[in-house]
């Protein structure tokens, strides 16, 4: 019995089309995907829109449909758990969104926005235990009880973040899913809100499941990372070595497209060899799903599905030919006789 | 507040000039300020960026150079010598799209969703330059390759809802080089885009500039796509240019304090792993409160007496080089204070 969250095999599926002419098909936006996050440990996802990042999130809460593996909660399957159930281990897990605005309700004040998950979760408590606990979420966060009686629209954006952050953590959870929850915000207060973050993972022990497109911002908070690509996991290893030396050509693509503030840095950066377009997740290419992308596709990649394995010790990959990419960036298969699909490598 | 500006009559290569411009919106709660006393000349064939974080006034201070605001101008700004704000709208019907195009974030909110990218490249075409049907569409595939997008003869008869989203800007940077524009304004072109697909348009960018001598005006509000892009940099908070030079200059060794903290709040993953980023506490002053003062004053370390009572004006000090202009009471001193960026 594992400590903390453990995710297994987990798949997402949901259904589109269905309407008088279009057949109703599934699409997949998370297939197979592993992970563990324990007590005080942050784990990042990354990867580019439409990866499946936020269908993982929501199905870890029960707000995407899990079609397949498992979701264990401080060794307890949370799966198969009936409503009321699941209801009362929810305050344990809680989320904080991207856009603090549109997640918080215009019409509430800023006390009764914090006490509402208190009083859906905890409706016997009493009226002095609640107030206690919003004042102690209200300071945890770094904003003051002198402002209870405002709405939304009267704090700025980062105020407001801290308001969706109190919100989770007045619940006393154990994890917390952050969803881009720094993505909206500008920079100099954007590095204010992690190291709220950081701050209370430390004062409370949160074990923090971070999902992010900036890999910055990942390295900075997360001590391990798992990449996903089309809902599966390309890669998966701890933080500072994975972006310091990415093992999957997804990864790596990734990491040479990020900027630096250092304009000497910047302006060597070219573009990574691989197209600009993701494939339709609801037609997804056989094989490896970044084989029409990837700059060394060979002919196995269109027919088989890589396997994660870890080929460096605590590093998993996802890729037929890692060692040998590893050894030689600039590796490409002997012999390319492309099987059914076309692997576009147009450079810059 | 008047600054001479060190590029307008020397070498005279600036495509636009614009002193002392302002936007006002005028409220039942008074009167709020989005851009004040702002002057920058652009030079030919460069890209200057415009950086600052939400409320600073850079996407305001640029759609004021066609009337695209609601607000008051004041001020003016000339375009090749000729007067373009504040003008009556009349006026602008052959600068806004023709002398001057716009590159916009979301391009699914800019394209029309109706119309195939072929009949919205064409109309440009047609209206600002006079072209047939058959030189429009010659033109458009043209720039279709240039931006390169593959496969143009068969993509430009797709709706934009076909295109992916780095599909999509691509056209619109076609589209605002149809009319042969002297000056493209793109606001956070890539913000809405995937990181590989953001350096992609931006070296696409950077080419157009110099390969066609395009003059670009680049806004975003991260550090970063200027390190990568920008020749001339301009910093802006709550309204006002605060800082402006040559980019590398500006990036590598700041004079005012907000570019040095909006530096060192950017997350960088090329930076050693315990270079963390460090957040400004305090807020934007609200763009209705006082203005007789240095407005990051309550944000700023280096804070004295004066910055509360007199605006800094925007010149060179002691530690700059020529050409470089900071609105600061207390500048940081040349190569000081470099908080682990470069």
């Amino acid at each position: 019995m594992s400590e903390g969250l453990e995710v297994r095999a987990l798949s997402v599926r949901y259904p589109v089309g269905g309407g008088v002419f279009a057949q109703r098909r599934d699409v997949a936006a998370v297939t197979d995907v592993s992970l563990q996050v324990v007590p005080g440990e942050t784990v990042g996802i990354v990867g580019e829109s439409g990866c499946g990042k936020s269908s993982l999130a929501r199905a870890l809460v029960r707000l995407a449909p899990v079609s397949a593996g498992r979701v264990c909660w401080d060794g307890q399957d949370l799966t198969d758990l009936d409503e009321d159930a699941f209801r009362k281990m929810r305050p344990d897990i809680q989320m904080v969104f991207q856009d603090p605005f549109a997640s918080l309700n215009p019409r509430m004040r800023m006390a009764d926005l914090i006490a509402e998950p208190l009083k859906t979760h905890h409706p016997n408590m009493p009226g002095s235990e609640r107030r206690k606990r919003i004042a102690q979420a209200v300071d945890q966060v770094g904003l003051s009880m002198e402002m209870a009686g405002r709405f939304p629209h009267e704090f700025s954006g980062g105020q407001a973040q801290r308001i969706g952050i109190a919100r989770a953590i007045v619940l006393r959870p154990k994890l917390l899913i952050c969803d881009e929850a720094v993505s909206a915000l500008d920079v100099s207060v954007q590095a204010l809100i992690l190291a709220l973050l950081k701050r209370l993972q430390s004062e409370l022990g949160l074990a923090i499941l971070f999902i992010s497109h900036d890999l910055a911002v990942v390295r900075h908070m997360c001590d391990r990372v798992v990449v996903l690509y089309l809902g599966r996991v390309m890669e998966e290893g701890p933080a500072g070595a994975l972006l310091a030396d990415p093992l999957h050509p997804y990864t790596r693509a990734l990491r040479a497209s990020v900027l630096s503030r250092d304009p000497g840095v910047s302006r060597g950066r070219r573009p990574p060899a691989i197209g600009d377009d993701l494939p339709s997740p609801l037609a997804p290419p056989p094989g490896c799903l970044f084989q029409t992308r990837c700059p060394h596709a060979a002919p196995l990649c269109a027919t088989d599905v890589p396997v994660q394995r870890e080929i460096v010790p605590g590093r998993s990959v996802a890729c037929h030919y890692a060692e040998n990419i590893a050894a030689d960036p600039g590796w490409r298969p002997g012999n390319q006789t492309e099987v059914g699909t076309s692997c576009r490598m147009r450079s810059a | 507040m008047v600054v001479p500006l060190s590029s307008t009559h020397d070498g005279d290569e600036s495509v636009l000039v614009c002193r002392d411009l302002g936007v006002r919106f005028a409220t039942p709660a008074g009167t709020m300020v989005a851009v004040e006393g702002a002057s920058l000349a652009l030079r030919r064939g460069r890209v200057t960026g415009i950086v600052g974080e939400s409320g600073s006034g850079k996407s305001q201070l640029v759609m004021a150079l066609t009337g695209l605001t609601v607000g008051e101008v004041t001020g003016s700004a000339e375009l090749g010598g000729m007067r373009i704000a504040p003008v009556p709208e009349r006026a602008l019907a052959d600068v806004r799209g023709r002398r001057i195009a716009y590159v916009f974030q979301d391009p699914m909110t800019a394209l029309n969703p109706y119309l195939t990218v072929a009949t919205q490249l064409e109309e440009v075409a047609t209206h600002h330059l006079n072209l047939d049907r058959a030189g429009a569409r010659k033109k458009a595939l043209d720039l279709l390759n240039r931006v390169r997008i593959p496969d143009a003869e068969s993509r430009i008869a797709s709706f934009p809802h076909e295109l992916s989203g780095g599909m999509r800007q691509r056209v619109m940077i076609a589209m605002a080089l149809m009319a042969d524009p002297e000056v493209v304004i793109a606001d956070e072109p890539t913000t809405a885009l995937d990181a590989t697909v953001q350096l992609r348009i931006l070296d696409l960018l950077r080419d157009l500039c110099r390969t066609d001598g395009l003059t670009l005006v680049l806004i975003s509000h991260d550090i970063s796509v200027m390190a990568l892009m920008a020749d001339d940099l301009i910093v802006m908070y709550a309204g006002r240019i605060v800082e402006r030079g040559p980019a590398a200059t500006l990036l590598t060794s700041p004079a005012h304090p907000y570019t040095r903290r909006l530096i060192d709040a950017t997350p960088d993953l090329d930076s050693p792993v315990d270079a963390a980023p460090v957040g400004i506490p305090g807020q934007l002053p609200g763009p209705a409160g006082p203005r007789d003062r240095c407005l990051f004053a309550d944000r700023c370390d280096r804070v004295g007496d004066v910055c509360r009572t007199a605006p800094p004006p925007l010149g060179s000090t002691a530690g700059t080089t020529a050409g470089h202009d900071v609105a600061c009471h207390f500048p940081l001193p040349a190569d000081a204070g470099s908080g682990g960026g470069a």
